[in-house]
């Protein structure tokens, strides 16, 4: 036995490292955490650093070459500015406008899911969500152009049943749509987990005590789902926040997002500071958004 | 919207036989996708009453709870409450209120508010509400944490939560499922007692479900005993203790041998039977026979015994470690001896 015991501990180098990585755990969790630090560091938080900093560059107007002094003025010229200040009103309006649409939507659908369909309905409502993502999001923007646009299927459905034409193609009101269509799922999901884990017997104590449907949904489902239907936000609001796409794709005229005007800084107009400036905008309104989250209890679900 | 009007509490006499009754259920059946969970249940309840629900699990017990709290409906048959019928009645429209297993407590309420919920759903007046959801902490002796929430509670003061959220309500009949199953046996046997003294001070009707025999013999003023989907027994913890009907019941409840004479069976209870050294004399009327010795058991309040007699029936044996008693037969496994008993103790099953 002792000689069994003996080659063992010797061991090969693998059993030896893993020995010493026992014996410091610390040095265990350090060469775990140590490449997705570095690339958080340098990928990620770097990026960010260098975009603040650039956002107090600014660029020589005859030579279209960088000028490293400090200055304040793509600030000023975003605060003073009705258009600028338009856009990123109009982002984050739309922005607001897709979440609580898309949360009015996807309440219903994900309480059905998590507690009304049975096992085999409810992983087919899972597949009918997540399908969507596992195609283009081009190909969805386009495919709306194609249903929303003047002559598209949503005109010849209402000419078929003989209601009035609408021409919505090309407005805020097929971005409106669009996004919401777009985001939804990543409502649902988060929506569904929290309805999910209410336990059944709640519902039955509600009910035990006197409550009705509507106050059980108001003082009991609602409350709990909130973290979910918060984070489910967190990912519409952002997404809507920063997108760029949709807007070119199904905006008609002037509706131009924050995210248009940082991509024609950066290309056309070679302004990258100016872009930059712009671009801490939906971070500074995101930052908040996630404060306020913070404080209504979200992240305890995640 | 109450169909009843809350029946004014009663402090009558528990035991009151032939007393006013409060539940009747006639022919109820309940069967999910073809298995039967309570095939036919006949129950009367009476005002004041402390009576258990006592059986194996699938024995329909909770199942039946659960038709009279009206989160399920029954196939077939009546639930009677004050003489009408509420089997199609939902749960809201009910003067019943439960105490659920574990707990289900509201996590994001405070103590306060999960007692004041059943109030606030009634539209109880803002002043009352106070007073009562007051009163029914310091009954549960919980009026120190009154703002806390149910994570920041112990198990056992969960539970308290639990009844207090349920009888702030002053329900004509309170149903409690297993309350005390998550406690550990200290805490149990303390909560029992509580249970029982809190049931005597609001003199609301306890309808008790459990699965634990001792439990039942201790709270209850009647024990109905439940056998798949089925009672076996209606009765007095002494009743259905010293008289069981069937033979099930005389295994349920307590712990019996079974000896067959002349064609009959009997039951015999283990504290019943005595056991002495062979040739030492049965007392006058009582009934010896001999057999071997096949195990001796310490279990410091008692020694248990186990006899095999000679045509192979196994009689167990319970005796106390008092002082002075008989208890230590001082006798090795295989040893023969003698196990006497009282025939009129021997209850035919």
């Amino acid at each position: 036995m002792s000689s069994a015991h003996e080659t063992l501990r010797r061991g090969g180098v693998p059993r030896r490292f893993s020995g010493l990585l026992w014996r410091n755990p610390r040095l265990g969790l350090g060469s775990l955490l140590a490449p997705p630090l570095a690339w958080f560091i340098l990928i990620y938080l770097a990026a960010l650093v260098v975009l603040f900093v650039a956002a107090f560059w600014s660029v020589d107007p005859f030579t279209g070459e960088l000028d490293r002094t400090w200055t304040l003025d793509n600030f000023r010229a975003i605060l003073t500015s009705d258009t600028y200040r338009a856009i990123a009103l109009r982002t984050v309006a739309m922005a607001a406008a897709v979440t609580v649409t898309d949360a009015v939507l996807a309440f219903p659908f994900a309480y059905y899911m998590a507690r009304v369909a049975g096992p085999k309905l409810r992983v087919a409502l899972f597949a009918l969500v997540l399908l969507p993502l596992w195609s283009s999001y081009l190909a969805r923007v386009y495919a709306w152009r194609l249903i929303l646009s003047h002559d598209g299927v949503l005109n010849w459905a209402l000419k078929l049943v003989g209601l009035p034409q609408v021409d919505i193609g090309y407005s805020r009101w097929a971005m409106w749509i669009v996004f919401t269509y777009i985001w939804l799922p990543f409502m649902i999901m988060p929506l569904y987990a929290a309805l999910e884990r209410i336990p059944g017997n709640f519902f039955e104590a509600s009910g035990d005590l006197g409550a009705r449907g509507w106050r059980t949904t108001a003082k009991i489902v609602f409350p709990l789902a909130l973290p979910g239907l918060i984070a489910g936000s967190i990912f519409t609001f952002s997404l809507t926040l920063g997108d760029y796409i949709t807007p070119v794709l199904v905006g008609g005229p002037g509706s131009d997002f924050i995210g248009n005007v940082v991509y024609a800084n950066v290309g056309i107009a070679n302004n990258v500071p100016f872009a930059a400036a712009y671009a801490t905008l939906p971070l500074l309104v995101m930052a908040i958004y996630l404060l306020v989250a913070r404080r209504l209890g979200a992240f305890d679900m995640m | 919207m109450n169909a009843m009007s809350p029946p004014a509490p009663t402090l009558a006499t528990k035991t009151a036989s032939g007393g006013e009754i409060l539940l009747r259920l006639s022919g109820v059946r309940k069967a999910y996708r073809g298995a039967v969970a309570v095939e036919s249940v006949d129950l009367e309840i009476r005002r004041g009453e402390f009576f258990t629900m006592l059986g194996p699990s699938g024995s329909g017990k909770t199942t039946t709870l659960r038709l009279i709290a009206g989160f399920e409906q029954p196939d077939a048959g009546t639930i009677e409450l004050d003489g009408v019928d509420m089997a199609r009645t939902a749960p809201f429209d009910r003067n019943v209120n439960t105490v659920f297993q574990d707990y289900a407590l509201f996590p994001h309420m405070s103590v306060a508010e999960n007692v004041a919920y059943g109030l606030k759903a009634k539209r109880v007046a803002a002043a009352e509400c106070r007073d009562r959801v007051a009163e029914a902490l310091r009954m549960v002796q919980l009026a120190d944490f009154a703002g806390r929430l149910p994570a920041q509670l112990s198990g056992g003061q969960r539970q308290r939560v639990g009844l207090a959220r349920a009888i702030v309500n002053r329900p004509g009949l309170l149903l409690l499922d297993e309350p005390l199953g998550a406690l550990d046996l200290k805490l149990r046997q303390d909560m029992q007692l509580e249970l029982k003294h809190i049931q005597e001070q609001v003199g609301i009707t306890f309808l008790y479900v459990t699965h634990d025999q001792e439990e039942a013999l201790s709270m209850s003023d009647r024990i109905a005993i439940f056998n798949r989907g089925e009672i076996e027994q209606i009765g007095t913890p002494e009743e259905v203790y010293e008289r069981p009907t069937t033979p099930f019941v005389a295994n349920f409840v307590g712990s019996s041998s079974i000896v067959k004479r002349r064609g009959r069976r009997f039951m015999l209870r283990p504290e019943k039977v005595q056991v002495l050294p062979v040739g030492e004399r049965a007392a006058f009327g009582f009934h010896g026979e001999e057999g071997r010795l096949e195990d001796r058991v310490y279990l410091g309040m008692f020694t248990k015994y186990v006899v095999r007699l000679g045509d192979g029936t196994k009689i167990v044996a319970v005796q106390p470690n008092a002082e002075g008693a008989t208890g230590q037969l001082e006798k090795q496994r295989g040893e023969p001896v003698l196990v006497v008993w009282n025939p009129e103790t021997a209850w035919p099953v």
